[in-house]
C-alpha cells in the first residue's frame, strides 16, 4: 500500500503520544480480559496444544476438506467459487451483484476482503458498499484502512470519531460512545433493510456439513446474512475445519483470545440459502474460497502462519504493536502475525516487517494455536541474511570465529571498553541511537567466581 | 478458477512441502480434540446458566407454568414500554400472543424482516441453552426465523429447562442430535445482548441487534399448552 519503509512509517507513530495512549490502553485492556477468560478453564493450555494439532492436521488434508466443503455447500443449495487470486474473487462478486441488478451492498467485517481490496473493486464497478461493523464503518468514513484485525478503529478515540461523524452529517451529537453508537445503529439499519447483497467473511467453515461460521458481537454479521436477498461469504481457504468438534475447540479459543469472552455475542452458522418453509433469509448463497498466495505458503517454510485464526491476541501483547499501532505496518495484517503473513499473502514489499519485532516471544505465549511466531520471524531474518553481500557475510564469519576464542573475546572487550564512549552514537548512528554498551564490556556473558549465572 | 485445478495446485504444493521441524518449539501431537473444562461446577445447570447469562448482560427469570410466563411478559412490557411485538411460532411461545394482547401489546402479523423491524419486542423459543456460557440457541427453521430475535430492540427467549446443556460441547459435538433432519439454513448461538467495544473499547449495548435480552427458563414440564 505504501512505497516507503517500515522505519519511515513507524517514525511518526512512535512519537504520536495520543496514538500511543489510545492503542496502549486498548491492547492492555484486551490482554487482561484474555487472561481472565482463560482463568475460568481448568485446561486452557491443553486446549492450545490440541488446537495446534488440529490446525496441522487440517492443513495436511486441505484439498480433501475443501472438496468436501464445496460438495456440502452445493448440496445445501449454495454456490461455491474457487478464486486463485484476489482479482478473480473480486470479478466473481461483481458478476453476482450485476446479475442481481444490485446497487447497494452491506458488508460485515472480513479481513480477506481487505486483503484483496474488495470494497474499492466493487466501488470501481459502480456499486455502493457500506461497511456495517461499527469500527469498520468509522474507518471507512474516515477513508482509512483498519488498524487491528479485531478492533479496526482501535487507533481512534471518541473525539476523533465524533469528528468523523460530524464531517458526515452528524454534527453536534457530542462524543458519548452510547450516542455515537446509537447514531450508527440508525444510519446502518436503513442500509441493512435496503441492501441488495450482503457480504460477510468466514471465521471457520465446517466441511462435514458445508457450514460457514461467523463470530461477531454487534449483530451486523447476522443482519448481512439474513436480510438482503443474496448472501455472499468470502474465506481464505485455510479457514476450513473438518468437524463440529474441531469448531467447538477453535471457537472457544477464538472468542477468549480475541476479546476475553467465553463466546462472542453471536456465533452464526450458515448452511446454504433459505429453505422452503423458512420465513426469512436470502434466496442465494455464495461461498468464495480464496487462494491468494496460500497454496504457495502451504509448501513453504512459513506454513504454520496459515494456522492463524485471526484473534489478534499477538497484536495486543506485542511491545512493537503497542508502540506503533497497526497502520505503521502498512499492511492490512499488522502485529507479529502480520509481519509473517503479509509477505506471503500481500506481496514482497512487506518483507521488512520481520524487523518490527523484539523477538521476545510473547506472541507465541498467547497464540491460541501456538504458532511459534518468533521462530518464523527469525527464519525470515535468516533468509534475508542469506541474501546479504559477500563482504558482509565474510565480516560476520570473521567476527564469529574471533569471539569463539576466549582470549580474543577478552581482548576485544577491553578495546570495546575504550571505544564504548565513542562507538554507538557516532559510528553506527542508527543502531547505536537506541543502545548503550554496558559500562564494563569485559564482563559480557562471562561466568565469574561467586556470581552464579555470571554478570 | 476451476475447482479441480484449484485443488490440484494445493495437492502439488503439499506434496512438495518439506516441513522443517521446529526444534525450539516443537509441536506436540494430540489426536484428541479436547473440550473445554471449567473450574467452577456446572452441576446445577439452571443455576449455572442464570449466573453466566446474567454476567453476559441478559435478564434471566426462572418461571413455572402459564402464570409465570404471564408475569415475565408483563415485566418485559413494563420495563421497555413495549407497544408492538413479533412472535415466532415455536412451541414455547404458544399462548404468548393472547397474553401480550391482554397487556395491550399489538402483535404484528409475520411478513418477514420488515414486520420484525417495526416491532418493539421479539419473542422466540430456543433449541437449547448452554449453562457455562449463558447462551441460547435459535434456529431459522422454526417460525420466527432469523429476524424475530434480531431486529427488535428487545428479545425475549423462552427456553424449557430440559433444553439446557453444560458446555458448548453439548451443542457443537451433538449437532446431529439437535438437528436429526439436517441443519437449518441458519443457527445462532446468542450470548448476551448485541454489543460493541469499537469506541475506546467501552462496552456499548444494542449496536445492531437487540440491546436487551430477556431469557425465561421454563420450569420442568414447560409451558402449559392449554394456555394457547
Amino acid at each position: 500500500m505504501t512505497g516507503d519503509s517500515l522505519r519511515a512509517r513507524a517514525r511518526p507513530a512512535v512519537t504520536d503520544a495520543g496514538l500511543n495512549a489510545t492503542v496502549g490502553a486498548a491492547t492492555r485492556h484486551l490482554t487482561t480480559e484474555r487472561i481472565k477468560a482463560f482463568e475460568e478453564l481448568a485446561n486452557g493450555e491443553e486446549l492450545r496444544v490440541s488446537a495446534r494439532s488440529v490446525r496441522e492436521r487440517t492443513l495436511a488434508r486441505l484439498p480433501e476438506l475443501l472438496g468436501l466443503l464445496a460438495d456440502r455447500v452445493e448440496a445445501a443449495g449454495g454456490k461455491v467459487f474457487f478464486a486463485s487470486d484476489g482479482a478473480e474473487a473480486c470479478r466473481y462478486v461483481i458478476e453476482v451483484a450485476r446479475r442481481r441488478g444490485a446497487h447497494l451492498i452491506a458488508k460485515s467485517k472480513s479481513m480477506v476482503s481487505e486483503e484483496i481490496g474488495l470494497t474499492p473493486a466493487l466501488e470501481r464497478a459502480g456499486l455502493e458498499v457500506v461497511e456495517t461493523d461499527l469500527g469498520e464503518w468509522i474507518v471507512q468514513l474516515a477513508g482509512q484502512p483498519p488498524s487491528h484485525v479485531v478492533a479496526p478503529a482501535m487507533h481512534l478515540n471518541r473525539r476523533d470519531i465524533a469528528g468523523i461523524f460530524a464531517r458526515h452529517g452528524a454534527e453536534g451529537i457530542g462524543d458519548e460512545p452510547t450516542v455515537l453508537t446509537a447514531h450508527a445503529r440508525r444510519e446502518l439499519r436503513r442500509v441493512f433493510l435496503s441492501a441488495d447483497v450482503g457480504i460477510s467473511g468466514c471465521n471457520f467453515a465446517v466441511a462435514e456439513t458445508g457450514t460457514v461460521c461467523l463470530v461477531t458481537n454487534e449483530g451486523n454479521g447476522r443482519l448481512v446474512t439474513s436480510v438482503p436477498p443474496v448472501h455472499l461469504a468470502i474465506m481464505g481457504m485455510e479457514r476450513v475445519v473438518g468437524t463440529w468438534a474441531e469448531l467447538d475447540l477453535l471457537v472457544s479459543l477464538l472468542a477468549r483470545s480475541a476479546t476475553g469472552q467465553a463466546l462472542s455475542a453471536y456465533t452464526t452458522m450458515v448452511t446454504g440459502p433459505r429453505r422452503p418453509g423458512e420465513v426469512d433469509g436470502p434466496e442465494e448463497f455464495h461461498l468464495v474460497v480464496l487462494d491468494g498466495g496460500r497454496s504457495a505458503a502451504l509448501g513453504g517454510a512459513y506454513r504454520e502462519a496459515l494456522h492463524c485464526i485471526r484473534c489478534g491476541a499477538c497484536l495486543n501483547i506485542c511491545p512493537v504493536y503497542r508502540q506503533i499501532g497497526g497502520h505503521a505496518y502498512g499492511s492490512v495484517y499488522g502485529g507479529p502475525i502480520g509481519a509473517v503473513v503479509s509477505p506471503l499473502l500481500c506481496g514482497d514489499e512487506f518483507r521488512d516487517l520481520r524487523l518490527a519485532s523484539s523477538l521476545c516471544g510473547a506472541c507465541y505465549q498467547v497464540c491460541p494455536v501456538m504458532i511459534p511466531l518468533q521462530d518464523l520471524l527469525l527464519q525470515e531474518r535468516r533468509d534475508a541474511a542469506g541474501k546479504a553481500g559477500r563482504a558482509e557475510r565474510w565480516l560476520w564469519r570473521l567476527w564469529a570465529r574471533a569471539w569463539g576464542s576466549s582470549r580474543v573475546y577478552r581482548l576485544s572487550a577491553r578495546v570495546a571498553r575504550w571505544g564504548a564512549r565513542l562507538l554507538p552514537g557516532r559510528w553506527v548512528p542508527r543502531w547505536g541511537a537506541g543502545r548503550d554498551l554496558p559500562h564494563d564490556p569485559a564482563r559480557w556473558g562471562r561466568r565469574e567466581k561467586g556470581r552464579p549465572g555470571g554478570a | 478458477m476451476e475447482r479441480d485445478r484449484f485443488l490440484a495446485r494445493l495437492s502439488a504444493s503439499l506434496a512438495e512441502a518439506r516441513p522443517r521441524a521446529n526444534r525450539a518449539h516443537p509441536a506436540v501431537v494430540c489426536d484428541e480434540v479436547v473440550p473445554a473444562v471449567y473450574r467452577r461446577s456446572l452441576e446445577d445447570l439452571p443455576l449455572a446458566f442464570c449466573e453466566a447469562a446474567t454476567r453476559e448482560g441478559a435478564c434471566v427469570r426462572r418461571v413455572t407454568g402459564p402464570p409465570g410466563v404471564g408475569e415475565l411478559l408483563a415485566e418485559v412490557v413494563r420495563s421497555h414500554g413495549v407497544r408492538t411485538a413479533v412472535l415466532s411460532g415455536d412451541p414455547e411461545t404458544q399462548g404468548v400472543a393472547r397474553e401480550l394482547q391482554a397487556l395491550g401489546v399489538r402483535v404484528l402479523p409475520w411478513d418477514g424482516p420488515h414486520a420484525a423491524a417495526e416491532a418493539d419486542l421479539g419473542v422466540t423459543g430456543a433449541v437449547c441453552a448452554i449453562a457455562a456460557t449463558g447462551s441460547i440457541v435459535v434456529a431459522a427453521d422454526r417460525a420466527g426465523g432469523r429476524t424475530a430475535s434480531l431486529l427488535p430492540p428487545v428479545h425475549l427467549a423462552l427456553v424449557p429447562e430440559q433444553a439446557l446443556v453444560a458446555t458448548t460441547a453439548g451443542l457443537w459435538r451433538e449437532m446431529e442430535g439437535f438437528f436429526p433432519r439436517g441443519l437449518p439454513s441458519q443457527v445462532v448461538v446468542i450470548t448476551g445482548p448485541s454489543r460493541t467495544g469499537d469506541i475506546e473499547l467501552i462496552l456499548t449495548r444494542g449496536v445492531h441487534g437487540p440491546g436487551h435480552l430477556w431469557i425465561g427458563i421454563l420450569g420442568a414440564g414447560g409451558p402449559d399448552r392449554s394456555m394457547g
